[in-house]
């Protein structure tokens, strides 16, 4: 079955939310696409959207290829994709925050208990904890695919610090700024707010104990050589608020404290943009020079909140991920707007006997993986590959999980002088504190690679834009 | 502001400031080794590499002291910490990291210079380009300052950045005068080349034509030091510098409506030097006064550290 194209009909008609941009498309003749994919590289070089990638003491800025087709979502369409997002995301909340305190999931006999308890995304340090707000995941980012004109289904949902929300307001930015004709055509949902929620949604889940009028709040990164930085220090400029490294932080008396030029200033909120791991020498990696020693001691007072919360990953686990429709109806009682990939676990012997067979048509991931790392697509590997490959399941089968090779939706995509098909992915950001929240955009991100699936950036995948039309203009002529 | 976006923007300004007066530096002494001029005394690069300050360090690597030598260590060497092109590389870094904190025109002069000098390729080198080189870090950092001082905001940043300025500064004269001082006393000196060594102190400092302005055109080391050390339209003269450096302390103090340490220490400092005549300071000993200064200078470092870099991380520090 062909991939759902996202701007074309079968009989190559135009679908009529992209009508204003295909006209577009054709005003462009010659080289004048050319011109202007090249000088939205040159802007993109100019702000400094650059990731880093840090080697032999050398750093490399690198662009994340941008690319000027927009991916455009009818108002019903989004719609949908938000009911369906904001109810798994609150299902996602209830579930974390259930599994460190009563765990009535787990003795309703939905989820196997040795799936939490033998994790190791499972942190027993927060457990009997409740954050404020009882809220763990602030920020999540759940990857969607489309693969037919009415089936969107969640891929991943990523809990911990999900990243690529620059990236979404920078690619607008560049449209805006470059053809600002189309922003007057169409009637665009505007992002632009996403930091003004991001503060308010972290201000409203400050301690209890914050005697602040204004919640201090700190963005905490490892630092400028994180391949990230980039997006760490725009959301703390958009925020007006500090970016800080580890060792701007100290914890006295379970208070941490940020060291200013007027001495010290107490934080109450926390939006870290580490891993679990490295966020405090003293609980997690003694090694970790990018934390702050004795972090979680004062976060466990209720004298600051960590956004995410530590522990978060556990949801996102890819084991975990087959039972986030279980969760939404038990935690609910509501049925799940979107749907999940379906998911074979190569620990159970049945599943296992299904992927041997069937591994030519499957996608084999690592429960733990991530990044389009460590994983193999049966149609596009060898024979030799997939025999190494199933040589690593059957050595630890509970590490790994298998899916349908799923025929990713497409998107005209400027290759080499013209446009190509090539398939997308989509990343909405989700806000949840005392409310929640979508953001009316997102990330959509392409493989540029003829036929590839694999959209990471670290992999060589792009960007573009992504419009949420408003109700009036879904069928405008 | 955090106490490391303070420390960053400084240090920027005293490794910007570093690169210049080494590049000044250099330029004088490939000007006498092009003109050959004095005779007797014929190592400039051994003052040189004295008055930078590198001269241990150097001496580990090489033995001896040439125009190659000197060149190559002070201009390229990136084992150096003080290299012009470490210089450079450090300024960057130390704004890079905090780059929303000073303008996009401020960035892009130093970013600019960065790429540059990273494709400099040091093996294509030779001796003849060195003036175009020296010429050009000049410029670079000449425009570096015109864009801090027409967009940056006149807030604690510019505070920041001009305290990194005027502390760099004040240390380089006080090294310049002091081994031209240490030179020129030594007995193989002619008169006809101690004027030429003044000269060329002069022209280290950019201050060659100006000093004939106000002195005359006669050398005379009473004249240099008052220049150098009293005049207070001179730029690079510590009077300058202290009083710079206090204005910018106050402005500090004012902003965060809070004395410091730093505070009491450039006030001290200015107290201190207010009074003393050229004449005193030839009676001490020229090179006495110069050590004297340049602790002074190293405890205000050391003040406006604790004062503005600590963060209130050692309790007892913490003037809030």
């Amino acid at each position: 079955m062909p991939a759902y194209n996202e701007m074309l009909n079968n009989n190559d008609s135009v679908r009529r939310p992209y009508g204003k941009v295909a006209k577009w498309i054709d005003s462009m003749h010659g080289n004048i696409f050319e011109e202007k994919h090249n000088e939205a590289k040159d802007l993109l070089k100019r702000i400094g959207i650059t990731f880093s990638i840090y080697k032999q003491n050398d750093l490399n800025e690198r662009l994340i290829p941008f690319d000027m087709v927009p991916r455009i979502f009818t108002s019903k369409e989004w719609d949908i994709l938000e009911k369906g997002v904001i109810q798994r995301t609150k299902a996602i909340n209830l579930f974390i925050n259930d599994i460190y305190n009563s765990g009535e999931i787990l003795k309703d006999k939905i989820i196997p208990p040795e799936l939490i308890y033998k994790n190791k995304a499972y942190e027993p340090s927060m457990v009997g904890f409740t954050p404020p707000k009882k809220i763990f995941s602030h920020i999540t980012g759940s990857d969607i695919v489309r693969t037919s004109n009415n089936s969107f289904m969640i891929l991943e949902d990523n809990c911990r610090t999900p990243s690529g929300v620059s990236y979404m307001m920078q690619n607008r930015e560049i449209m805006m700024r470059m053809f600002p004709s189309l922003f007057l055509e169409n009637s665009i949902s505007p992002i632009d707010d996403y930091p003004i929620f991001l503060r308010n949604m972290l201000s409203s889940v400050a301690p209890k104990k914050c005697n602040n009028n204004e919640p201090v709040i700190v963005i905490l990164t490892p630092g400028s050589y994180n391949s990230a930085y980039y997006e760490h220090s725009f959301l703390a400029d958009l925020m007006g608020i500090e970016l800080v490294e580890g060792r701007d932080l100290f914890v006295e008396k379970d208070i941490v404290y940020m060291r200013t030029v007027r001495g010290r200033q107490k934080v109450d909120v926390l939006y870290r943009r580490i891993d679990d791991q490295y966020l405090d020498p003293l609980f997690f990696d003694r090694n970790s020079i990018i934390g702050v020693p004795g972090i979680m001691s004062a976060y466990r007072n209720g004298n600051i909140t960590i956004c995410n919360a530590p522990g978060s990953g556990i949801a996102d686990d890819k084991a975990i991920y087959t039972y986030v429709p279980d969760m939404i109806k038990f935690y609910l009682g509501e049925k799940p707007i979107l749907k999940n990939v379906k998911t074979w676990k190569c620990g159970n012997s049945q599943d296992l006997k299904f992927v041997k067979e069937n591994i030519k048509d499957l996608v084999i991931k690592e429960v733990h993986g991530s990044g389009g790392y460590g994983m193999l697509i049966g149609q596009y590997s060898t024979k030799n590959q997939i025999n190494l490959f199933l040589k690593k399941i059957l050595k630890n089968p509970e590490n790994f999980i298998a899916q349908p090779t799923l025929s990713l939706s497409t998107c005209p995509t400027y290759i080499k002088n013209s446009l190509e098909q090539r398939h997308v992915d989509f990343r909405p950001f989700c806000l949840q504190g005392d409310s929640i929240k979508l953001c009316k955009g997102g990330l959509t991100r392409v493989a540029l690679k003829e036929n590839s699936l694999i959209v990471n950036s670290s992999q060589g995948g792009g960007v573009k834009d992504t419009w949420i039309l408003q109700p009036k203009d879904n069928y405008a002529k | 502001m955090l106490s490391r976006t303070a420390e960053n923007l400084y240090w920027a300004c005293r490794y910007i400031e570093r690169a210049e007066m080494l590049a000044r530096l250099i330029d004088v002494g490939y000007r006498i080794a092009i003109t050959k001029k004095t005779s007797k005394y014929n190592n400039e690069w051994d003052s040189i590499l004295s008055s930078s300050g590198v001269k241990e360090d150097f001496l580990e690597k090489y033995s001896e002291i040439n125009q190659r030598n000197v060149e190559k260590y002070l201009c390229f060497d990136k084992n150096n910490m003080s290299s012009i092109v470490n210089c450079i590389i450090h300024t960057r870094e130390n704004l890079r990291v905090i780059r929303t904190s000073i303008t996009r025109e401020v960035w892009d002069v130093i970013n600019s210079a960065f790429q540059e000098i990273e494709n400099f390729k040091p093996s294509n080198y030779r001796s003849s380009k060195l003036p175009n080189f020296l010429r050009w870090i000049i410029q670079r950092t000449s425009m570096l300052k015109g864009a801090i001082v027409s967009t940056q905001l006149t807030d604690d940043i510019y505070d920041f950045m001009n305290l990194g300025y005027y502390i760099e500064r004040a240390d380089n004269t006080i090294r310049i005068l002091d081994v031209k001082y240490y030179i020129l006393l030594s007995k193989d000196n002619k008169n006809i080349e101690n004027n030429y060594q003044w000269e060329t102190l002069l022209r280290s400092i950019a201050a060659y034509i100006q000093y004939r302005r106000i002195y005359g055109v006669n050398v005379d080391p009473r004249k240099i030091c008052h220049f150098l050390i009293f005049n207070k339209s001179n730029p690079r003269s510590l009077l300058y510098c202290a009083e710079n450096i206090n204005n910018h302390v106050n402005n500090l103090c004012k902003y965060y409506n809070q004395k410091s340490l730093a505070y009491s220490s450039t006030s001290k400092l200015l107290a201190k030097y207010s009074d003393v005549t050229i004449d005193e300071i030839f009676k001490t000993g020229t090179h006495e006064f110069l050590l004297d200064y340049m602790k002074d200078i190293d405890s205000l470092n050391l003040s406006i550290s604790s004062s503005y870099f600590d963060g209130g991380y050692n309790a007892s520090k913490n003037y809030t």
